[in-house]
């Protein structure tokens, strides 16, 4: 490379800087030095600018701020990588992301609480419901009398077992003011897990319906759909990032059953067989997908000549 | 036609799978909504609920029970905690919620729902995915080279010149001039010669104009080398050497290069960017500090001398 100072001294000096500029500007086209003269020509003569965009021509950012603000606050609201969305955030209550955890939460907290009270109240409650103190007016068998009896909550007697429930549900509640108080850890910690899986039910139907899932319209007894599902199983088990495909599918994959199980087994194939096809290692994994034995040939319109027929066809 | 196969496993799989067995709502969420549903309290609550129709209990005292505690402590009452007003639970209460969203989920019996429901989410998933990581790559995946959106859509050729079509005619009219992978010697003799003679080889007219103008002759003789360096001073002679070809000679080597540019009337002129990009040198540009520079300021041609303070110092300057 001849530095302008040297050309300089070998060309007009003007005609030297522009020669140099010229060669920094080419420069930025990347992969212009396996170019020739002539395909570049023709490249240029091509190309499309941004004349008359004059919004798009004032950008100083490829993308602006407010561009990309849009998709990470509105599109971004999965629990992905970058709040993108995953396959769980979409369908994951079915594998238990979320639910199964907080509900086991639940009843580990349960254990630790004394219910008996409110127990006690959903008790009285059910017995109502059930009709057992409930008496019915021999001359007019639709006027009813609900008893509750002493030493239950909300003792006494009501003209109807609505009554008497509404009369239980004000003591549910002080009880259940009652054990906020006595047991704050536990009740916030299940308010953590209840508020998460509401979250996930309600994030679950707004991607749904972003996604166009309507699941009244789908396709009863659709067998091409579990032809796909199957040859897709090997690569939904290369998704084993958090609430991806293979979480999901191996959530709901029935391990008590042959099928269960080979599902599972086949994403683990997938897996490695992405690690095997990278250093050239072949398994006796696939099946050979051409009939055996080969099917019968038509006898189809004969379609070539005999020599005699060639011969004939000849014009000398 | 497309080549598949089928592994062992999956076709192990896909028996089961056609019957609808093989895969169903979570099982440790199945077993969690049992065990949680039959405990003391709750068990009890939704046995209330279960009964309501024959207890004739009105729709506020089961509206009441549905969303007993609901903004307290859902968890003792099975209810669904407030705010989320686009969900609604019934007499089955919020772990009934879940576990019908579970089965309807799973195809209520049909698993070819389910497979229809991944493949239609996944697909959703799949979409956003490239939506929310390019928005969020956008920010930092040109660091600070954004130049402009024309530079990026015409990668980088508008960076040169924004007037494509004129710029790219004299390219067309140049031919074989320029060689594309020596632009560090655009506009030298030397430049010039090897790429003429990498065409055509020799040309004996411009040999003897080279030594005519006092080039020693093994010097000349030696510019079939493409890998020969010559000293400054020779290639001042063999420019002024190339002001003097003109005529057939001149024409000859336009035709070796297949250059149809107008204007041009001495071999020298092949150095010239004036002479070389007759329509479009006036909206010649150079990244300079970031910003497109105009490499002529205005219509008499003249070069912006501050690109020495300008370009790359290397550019500049052989002791850099």
């Amino acid at each position: 490379m001849i530095p302008y100072d040297r050309l300089s001294q070998i060309v007009p000096a003007d005609q030297a800087l522009a020669c140099k500029a010229i060669s920094v500007s080419l420069n930025q086209i990347a992969g212009i030095t396996t170019m020739t003269l002539p395909s570049l020509a023709t490249v240029v003569s091509g190309q499309e600018t941004t004349r008359d965009l004059p919004l798009i021509s004032a950008l100083t950012v490829a993308v602006p701020p407010a561009v990309a603000n849009y998709f990470t606050s509105n599109v971004a609201v999965g629990t992905g990588t970058g709040n993108s969305i995953v396959i769980c955030d979409v369908l994951g209550t079915a594998s238990g992301f979320v639910s199964a955890p907080a509900l086991g939460n639940t009843i580990s907290r349960f254990s630790t609480m004394d219910l008996a009270s409110l127990t006690t109240i959903y008790y009285t409650m059910a017995q109502v419901a059930s009709g057992i103190w409930t008496t019915f007016e021999p001359l007019s068998p639709t006027v009813t009398t609900t008893t509750i009896p002493a030493g239950y909550p909300a003792a006494g007697t009501y003209a109807s077992q609505d009554l008497a429930i509404q009369a239980l549900i004000p003591l549910a509640q002080a009880e259940i003011a009652d054990l906020i108080v006595r047991y704050p850890t536990q009740t916030s910690a299940m308010n953590t897990d209840w508020n998460n899986m509401a979250t996930q039910l309600t994030l679950e139907k707004q991607l749904q319906a972003q996604a166009g899932l309507n699941f009244a319209n789908l396709v009863p007894n659709s067998t091409s759909s579990m032809y796909s599902f199957v040859f897709n199983m090997n690569s939904y088990g290369n998704d084993t990032q958090v609430g991806g495909q293979a979480q999901l599918i191996e959530g709901v994959g029935d391990l008590t059953t042959f099928t269960g199980q080979a599902v599972i087994a086949a994403m683990r194939e997938g897996r490695n067989q992405i690690g095997l096809q990278s250093v050239g290692i072949t398994t006796n994994g696939p099946i050979p997908a051409d009939p055996n034995p080969p099917p019968l040939q038509a006898n189809l319109i004969p379609s070539t000549y005999t020599a005699q027929q060639a011969a004939n066809i000849v014009v000398v | 036609m497309t080549v598949t196969y089928l592994t062992a496993l999956q076709l192990d799989a896909a028996a089961g799978l056609l019957q609808n067995t093989g895969l169903a709502a979570n099982a440790a969420l199945t077993t969690a909504i049992g065990t949680y549903n039959s405990t003391d309290p709750i068990g009890n609550l939704l046995s209330t609920l279960a009964n309501s129709t024959l207890a004739n209990l009105s729709n506020v005292t089961i509206q009441s029970l549905e969303s007993l505690a609901s903004n307290t402590c859902p968890a003792l009452a099975d209810s669904l905690p407030t705010g989320y007003t686009t969900l609604t639970v019934d007499t089955t209460l919020f772990t009934g919620l879940l576990s019908n969203t579970a089965t309807l989920y799973m195809g209520q019996g049909d698993l070819t729902k389910f497979a229809q429901a991944l493949s239609q989410a996944q697909s959703y998933v799949d979409l956003t995915a490239i939506f929310v990581n390019s928005a969020i790559n956008s920010q930092t995946y040109l660091g600070n080279t954004f130049t402009s959106m024309n530079n990026t859509i015409t990668g980088d050729i508008t960076t040169v010149n924004l007037a494509t079509q004129a710029f790219g005619q004299d390219l067309a009219n140049l031919g074989d001039l320029i060689n594309l992978n020596d632009l560090g010697n655009f506009g030298s003799p030397l430049g010039l010669i090897q790429q003429i003679y990498s065409v055509t080889g020799a040309i004996p007219s411009v040999s003897i104009m080279f030594v005519a103008v006092g080039i020693p002759v093994n010097v000349v003789l030696g510019l079939v080398d493409p890998t020969i360096s010559v000293t400054d001073s020779i290639q001042r002679l063999m420019y002024t050497a190339m002001q003097q070809i003109t005529g057939n000679d001149l024409a000859q080597i336009l035709s070796v290069l297949k250059v149809t540019t107008l204007g041009i009337t001495t071999m020298a002129d092949l150095l010239n960017p004036i002479k070389l990009f007759p329509n479009s040198y006036a909206s010649l540009t150079v990244p300079a500090k970031g910003q497109p520079r105009p490499i002529y300021v205005n219509s008499t041609a003249s070069v912006d001398r501050a690109l020495i303070n300008e370009l790359p110092s290397y550019i500049i300057n052989s002791l850099a």
